[in-house]
């Protein structure tokens, strides 16, 4: 156990390092970003009553999580009050920015992790049975992946805590008790709807359980999956809830995302050219397509080892394809693809890297240009360090992968530093990024794609 | 669940076969240097002290004026009161200041810091300070272990990187020195070095003696002193003219005993009694509690020290580090360290106006001789864990608050994992004892007691830590003194003693 101390607090170190940085928004009035709206959370729940929470005044950062975020945030606000009250005044703290407040916020994503992400990566190592250093580098894919520090610690966001409730889920169906699994993963849907990404692959095996194990297995989970849910739906009014956690009207795709959608969009523009309904349908119908092998495999080799390819294949086909997908959301196929560190060490150093430039225009914008260098370096050096004396006595493809990598992202770096403004086209740089990352992963999901097909015979 | 369970073992041989190459050992290495440069790109934004603006003012003067109004300027009231080899740096800094952003060598802007500015300045403090101590070790032969405790040592990183200055560069000199002036053949250059810097720092003048000393024991001494003149008349050449005014400058006589905030040495500790002893007699309260600096004479009821008699005393504590080094036979280079670091630590237990960042001085040569002696484990320990958190009020913003802690439990964690040996049941208790005092200092204290107190918590860290140091300089002051009666001994009986330094491995 003591060896686990020194990498828990480095983990810490790189949290609260990345934490000096700017937030999203920061004294950015009167528009602000997600650190306001994560605080007037705080500060609505704290101060309204639980029927209002979803109502009360939503054009300003109204509450657009499902309910478990917004207990979430009723109970950090406490934390919160404790460190300075007039931080989660209502509506006197609107664009509340103070350092002795902004540093308790801080400190309480951290909080969060080590209460949710961390105990749970725990678990997730504790039913491998790996070497120790094989550990660390799951310990380092699930805890400390450079895009998980950014969007959390520096950008300003909770996702720790339901990618933590994801782990623990996939903790406890690793080790057989798939009830408890369908409790944990109902709780982290209910904190991030974003986990959707992975419902597909997990009721599929869940499904292709219940060939040997029966109906009565299936029962069982259903009926957990629907008692958590109506536990945490109960005070709330669901369709107000829908409303705001599934908002279609805004479209394919807002910001620029590494996506499928928004890398065709400068040769194809789709949203000229059908309406919403029709892009809704199109996406789903891509979508649906791209992940059915995946299900499908996992539900005819209901395995462990099959699920986590699954569940990394279906979560990034979503993140490609889906409707109205975010940057940070790239987060989700990172956990899962973190998992299959040991199997695919290859393609998770190298999804590491492309997850923080799917969103270096985001993070440059907020200022955080240089946490994510220091973030990316350290990665570096750690698979360096920690996979490739390994990979002695192999072919060397995996350094000169890795290194080609790095230079290729040195050199967008340099197009973008030396490259000329073009007034015409403001987004160039921006298109260059997500376009140049969502071409790295499509490549990463062919490869999983082949390895599942591969993987499965043998095992 | 098993993925993988195939190759296990033959990794497992392949990582031991990889420790044995001396390559590997310089891979690791580098690796140790990339991790602490980005490491320390990470607190770019984090709080600055004045001294931020002291070295731009620096930058400004040595670029935009004639060398001989660098030490007569007074356009701002950070004067450059570092020796000249540091202004140079400064105006060889300025020519890439220039293509960064020129708007910092104007003078009258005061204070400036734009974002090109401030990553300007903190990332020269990173590449000349990690490069520097890079260089050190490598001159030293030192493992990647050394390198890590040197490069990632939290003091160091509080002070340089956070707080802002460049001790890391400086020390990094004098380490490259000492590495090189026991050597028969490269002592010439080790003394140029150490003139060289000398002249970054003037606090590093502790170390005189002790270089001194092995020099006249080992060195070629003709060459060493010619070399060692050489760059220093060269260094000060330019300034030949204005000496009294440099001297002025670089030692500012005057101050008191106690800096603004005590530094935790021997005086911290008297001057809390005499606060007690006065409270108890009921006289007047005594003149250091209203932190201010200029007291010659702070105590009331205590004996006041004269800056002669402070000198005095930490010449004679130095004085069993150069007997240590006289008379007692083995590897050089690893007593010269030692020497060094138990002269800088005299200097900041007893010396006169001592600022809590000259303890570095004393811990960073240990990083080289504690990961591989035993002895000097519990020594180096309790000043790595003291300093640490005597720089803590350095920091005083809530958003340093996290790091300052983490750095410091990451680097209690490093050292428990990896030294632990001696670690006695009151040196736990001494650590564990930290954090309800720091707990009280920085969130209680302001809760409890508002006004009138303001330097109770401060004070009470100091006394806390000058506890431990100078515990730390009773114990280095014993094993010195127990290695040179060993050694006494030894050349008595014709070798019969035993050989005192224990090598690990």
């Amino acid at each position: 156990m003591m060896d686990w101390v020194l990498p828990l607090i480095c983990s810490l170190i790189l949290r609260s390092g990345v934490g000096l940085y700017p937030y999203s928004g920061e004294r950015d009035v009167p528009t602000y970003g997600d650190f306001e709206a994560q605080r007037h959370w705080m500060e609505v729940t704290r101060g309204k009553p639980i029927s209002e929470w979803y109502t009360y005044d939503v054009d300003y950062w109204g509450i657009d999580y499902p309910p478990l975020s917004a207990f979430h945030a009723f109970v950090t606000s406490f934390l919160i009050e404790a460190v300075d009250p007039a931080a989660v005044a209502l509506f006197e703290s609107r664009g509340y920015e103070e350092e002795g407040s902004r540093a308790a916020m801080r400190a309480s994503v951290i909080l969060w992790d080590m209460m949710v992400l961390i105990p749970a990566v725990f678990w997730f190592l504790s039913k491998r049975s790996i070497s120790d250093s094989k550990k660390l580098r799951t310990f380092y894919y699930l805890a400390c992946a450079p895009a998980l520090l950014l969007v959390d610690h520096g950008h300003f966001q909770y996702n720790g805590v339901s990618l933590g409730l994801f782990v623990a889920a996939l903790s406890s169906v690793i080790s057989g008790r798939d009830v408890l699994g369908s409790i944990f993963f109902t709780l982290s849907m209910n904190f991030k709807h974003m986990t959707l990404y992975f419902l597909p692959a997990l009721a599929c095996y869940c499904l292709g359980r219940s060939r040997t194990r029966g109906l009565r297995y299936l029962a069982h989970l259903t009926l957990t999956i629907l008692g958590t849910t109506f536990l945490i739906w109960a005070f709330f009014d669901v369709k107000v809830v829908l409303s705001r956690i599934f908002p279609v009207n805004r479209g394919l795709f807002e910001d620029k995302v590494a996506n499928v959608w928004c890398s065709i969009n400068p040769a194809i523009k789709l949203r000229n050219i059908f309406g919403k309904s029709t892009l809704l349908k199109l996406s789903g119908a891509c979508t649906l397509v791209a992940i059915l092998p995946s299900c499908f495999m996992v539900w005819k080799y209901p395995r462990p080892e099959v699920l986590v390819r699954a569940l990394s294949i279906c979560s990034l086909a979503c993140y490609l394809l889906a409707y109205q997908v975010h940057e940070k959301q790239i987060l989700i196929p990172q956990v899962a693809i973190g998992m299959l560190s040991e199997e695919e060490p290859l393609l998770a150093a190298i999804f590491s890297i492309f997850a923080c430039t799917s969103m270096f225009p985001l993070l440059k914008r907020e200022g955080q240009a240089i946490s994510y260098l220091a973030l990316l370096i350290i990665h570096a050096v750690f698979v360096y360090t920690t996979t490739i004396p390994k990979q002695k006595g192999r072919s060397p493809g995996f350094a000169i992968a890795l290194s080609g990598t790095l230079i290729f992202i040195a050199l967008l770096h340099l197009v973008e530093v030396l490259g000329p403004t073009v007034p015409t086209l403001p987004d160039l740089y921006t298109v260059m990024w997500t376009t140049a990352s969502c071409a790295a992963f499509c490549t990463i999901l062919l490869v999983l794609y082949l390895r599942l097909f591969q993987a499965v015979p043998r095992s | 669940m098993q993925f993988v369970a195939a190759d296990d073992m033959a990794e497992r041989e392949d990582e031991q076969d990889g420790e044995k190459e001396p390559s590997n050992m310089f891979n690791l290495k580098i690796v140790v240097l990339l991790f602490s440069v980005s490491l320390k790109m990470l607190f770019f934004p984090a709080y600055r002290s004045t001294d931020f603006e002291v070295h731009r003012n620096w930058l400004a003067i040595t670029s935009s004026l004639p060398l001989e109004q660098w030490y007569t300027d007074e356009t701002s009231v950070w004067t450059l009161d570092y020796p000249p080899m540091f202004a140079y740096f400064e105006f060889g800094l300025g020519f890439i200041a220039k293509w960064v952003d020129d708007e910092m060598l104007i003078l009258d802007n005061i204070p400036y810091a734009s974002l090109e500015t401030i990553v300007f300045q903190r990332l020269t403090v990173i590449l000349f300070g990690d490069l520097a101590i890079f260089a050190a070790v490598q001159a030293h032969h030192a493992s990647a272990y050394d390198l890590a405790l040197l490069l990632l040592h939290p003091a160091l990183l509080i002070v340089d990187n956070i707080h802002f200055q460049y001790n890391g560069f400086a020390i990094g000199a004098l380490l490259l020195a000492l590495a090189w002036l026991p050597d028969r053949r490269l002592a010439p250059l080790g003394a140029a070095f150490f003139a060289i810097a000398l002249n970054l720092k003037q606090t590093l003048l502790f170390a005189v003696p002790a270089v001194t000393l092995v020099v006249l024991i080992s060195a070629p001494i003709l060459q060493a002193v010619v070399s060692f003149s050489g760059v220093f008349l060269g260094i000060w050449l330019p300034f030949i003219k204005q000496t009294d005014v440099l001297i002025k400058r670089l030692f500012p006589f005057g101050r008191g005993l106690l800096h603004s905030y005590w530094a935790p040495n021997v005086w911290a500790l008297i001057a809390s009694l005499d606060i007690f002893a006065s409270a108890l007699i009921g006289g007047e309260p005594s003149p250091s509690t209203r932190g201010l600096i200029g007291f010659a004479e702070p105590f009331v009821i205590m004996p006041n020290p004269s800056p002669l008699g402070s000198l005095c005393m930490t010449i004679l504590a130095m004085l069993p580090a150069l007997f240590y080094l006289a008379l007692n036979k083995g590897d050089r280079r690893t007593k010269l360290l030692i020497a060094v670091s138990h002269s800088f630590l005299s200097a900041f237990v007893f010396g006169w106006h001592v600022h809590e960042k000259a303890l570095l001085l004393a811990i960073l040569p240990l990083c080289f001789v504690a990961g591989h002696h035993d002895r000097w484990c519990s020594v180096f320990r309790v000043l790595c864990m003291s300093g640490t958190l005597s720089m803590f009020p350095l920091l005083y913003e809530p958003a340093e608050l996290l790091p300052k802690y983490m750095l410091f439990l990451g680097f209690a964690a490093f050292l428990a994992t990896t030294m632990n040996r001696n670690w006695t049941l009151i040196e736990s208790v001494y650590y564990t004892g930290m954090i309800p005092i720091e707990i009280y200092s920085t969130f209680v204290h302001t809760k409890v007691l508002p006004v009138g107190y303001e330097f109770v918590p401060q004070a009470l860290i100091s006394c806390y830590c000058a506890v431990g140091i100078v515990f730390a300089y009773c114990r280095s002051t014993s094993i010195l003194l127990s290695s040179i009666s060993a050694s006494k001994s030894q050349s008595d009986d014709g070798g019969q003693g035993q050989p005192k330094e224990l090598k690990r491995d």
